[in-house]
């Protein structure tokens, strides 16, 4: 009997053993496990992509806005309305080459509009798409976006409710002459209007008696004081007996930046956001 | 008289309970060690993970030069180790803090990616 009894405490002590000895190797082995588990994540390499998509704004670049004007203007459209700072523009010439940079904080909520000068680019649009083909905008949110160029100035709709920076700080004269040139080419002025961007209305009738062309000042941008001058001229006159036809408007900065352009509707419609001679030229029937 | 050597029943079940719990304690000591260092590690990675889903390269202009513009728009300070320019490797080491802009020569391609040290691959153009 005691026999059998130490017999079965040794195979009890046996038992224990193995039971600890499989508790122990099953806690190593999960210890283990949960390591290796561990390390292979640890050194994958996460892949990130598309952040050169990334487009949290729109940029245009136009030749006036809500009407002509020899100055170009940047309009910026933060396109989720969150806000947008705009920390980088460079500007990219046709050469492929990076040959402007600027760092700045531009603030874009809903929108912005900037003059291009104002940002170092030159002033008249032809002579800012001669020189850079691309302009480039980045936003501290990681936006990039490619500037437009559109040589026709944005709509009401499309810059409402948009800050114009700077705002006009100054009255700008327009000086409206009107040029007649003979068969023999000569030139004579043969009328003159002054206007001033307070003044909503500068119909005045000169070269009498025909009296071309009338003007009118409006406000043209809400909440801003910015104002179009829409003048009009006829297409044909006729002055001490002779038969003048329309041939365009001559316009330049005062004073003089890029020299003076033509524009040959007979209708203008002038965003004022200079001082500007304008020359209503007509050329006599020969 | 019968033999009296041997260790009785009893004694036996409670030497073997007493190392049972001595071992079970140490066992379980270790599991909760391990544990608390699978944590530490887990969280750690965690941390190193967060740190990588918080980087944000930017690429602004690839020139044809091989010049590129790239921003860090990210909230940590990046370290770019490698640019893969069509699949060749190029060896860097460019820091760029949180906001800067840096040129990097990475060569000219058509696709471009870029490893940091955090061991994240920034693909910029495919």
């Amino acid at each position: 009997m005691r026999r059998r009894l130490k017999r079965s405490g040794t195979t009890a002590i046996a038992l224990v053993a193995v039971a600890l000895a499989l508790l122990i190797g099953a806690v190593i082995l999960a210890s283990t496990l949960s390591r290796t588990a561990l390390e292979p994540t640890a050194k994958e390499v996460i892949v990130k992509e598309g952040e050169f998509t990334r487009r949290g704004i729109r940029a245009t670049i136009s030749k006036g806005l809500l009407g002509y004007s020899l100055n170009t203007w940047l309009t910026i459209h933060d396109l989720y309305g969150y806000g947008e700072s705009i920390d980088y523009l460079i500007g990219v010439d046709w050469n492929d080459r990076v040959s402007y940079e600027l760092n700045t904080i531009i603030n874009v909520k809903p929108c912005m509009i900037k003059k291009t000068e104002g940002l170092g680019f030159p002033p008249t649009f032809e002579k800012l798409n001669a020189t850079y083909k691309k302009i480039i905008i980045h936003t501290k949110s990681g936006g990039v976006a490619e500037v437009e160029y559109r040589p026709s100035p944005p709509t009401i709709d499309e810059i409402y409710p948009c800050t114009i920076d700077p705002p006009q700080s100054s009255v700008y004269t327009i000086v409206v002459k009107v040029w007649l040139v003979d068969c023999k080419g000569h030139e004579n002025v043969c009328g003159r209007c002054d206007c001033y961007s307070y003044d909503y209305l500068c119909e005045k009738p000169f070269c009498n008696p025909s009296g071309p062309p009338h003007g009118n000042y409006s406000q043209g941008v809400p909440h801003q004081p910015y104002g179009i001058l829409q003048l009009t001229a006829q297409k044909e006159i006729t002055y001490k007996n002779k038969k003048y036809v329309f041939q365009g408007w001559l316009i330049e900065l005062v004073p003089p930046k890029e020299g003076s352009e033509w524009y040959y509707d007979t209708t203008l419609r002038l965003f004022v956001d200079d001082r500007y001679h304008i020359k209503l030229v007509y050329r006599e029937v020969c | 008289m019968g033999d009296c050597r041997g260790v009785s029943v009893a004694v036996t079940l409670a030497v073997a309970g007493v190392v049972t719990l001595f071992i079970a304690v140490l066992a379980g000591y270790a599991f909760i060690q391990n544990m608390n260092t699978s944590r530490q590690a887990y969280q750690a990675q965690m941390e190193t993970e967060k740190i990588k889903l918080s980087e944000r390269l930017t690429l602004i202009y690839w020139a044809p030069n091989g010049l590129a513009y790239i921003a860090n728009d990210g909230q940590t300070r990046v370290v770019i180790v490698k640019a893969y320019v069509d699949g060749i490797v190029k060896n860097l080491n460019v820091v760029i803090d949180p906001g800067q802009i840096v040129k990097v020569n990475v060569g000219v391609g058509s696709s471009l990616a870029i490893e940091t040290s955090n061991g994240v691959l920034h693909i910029l153009k495919r």
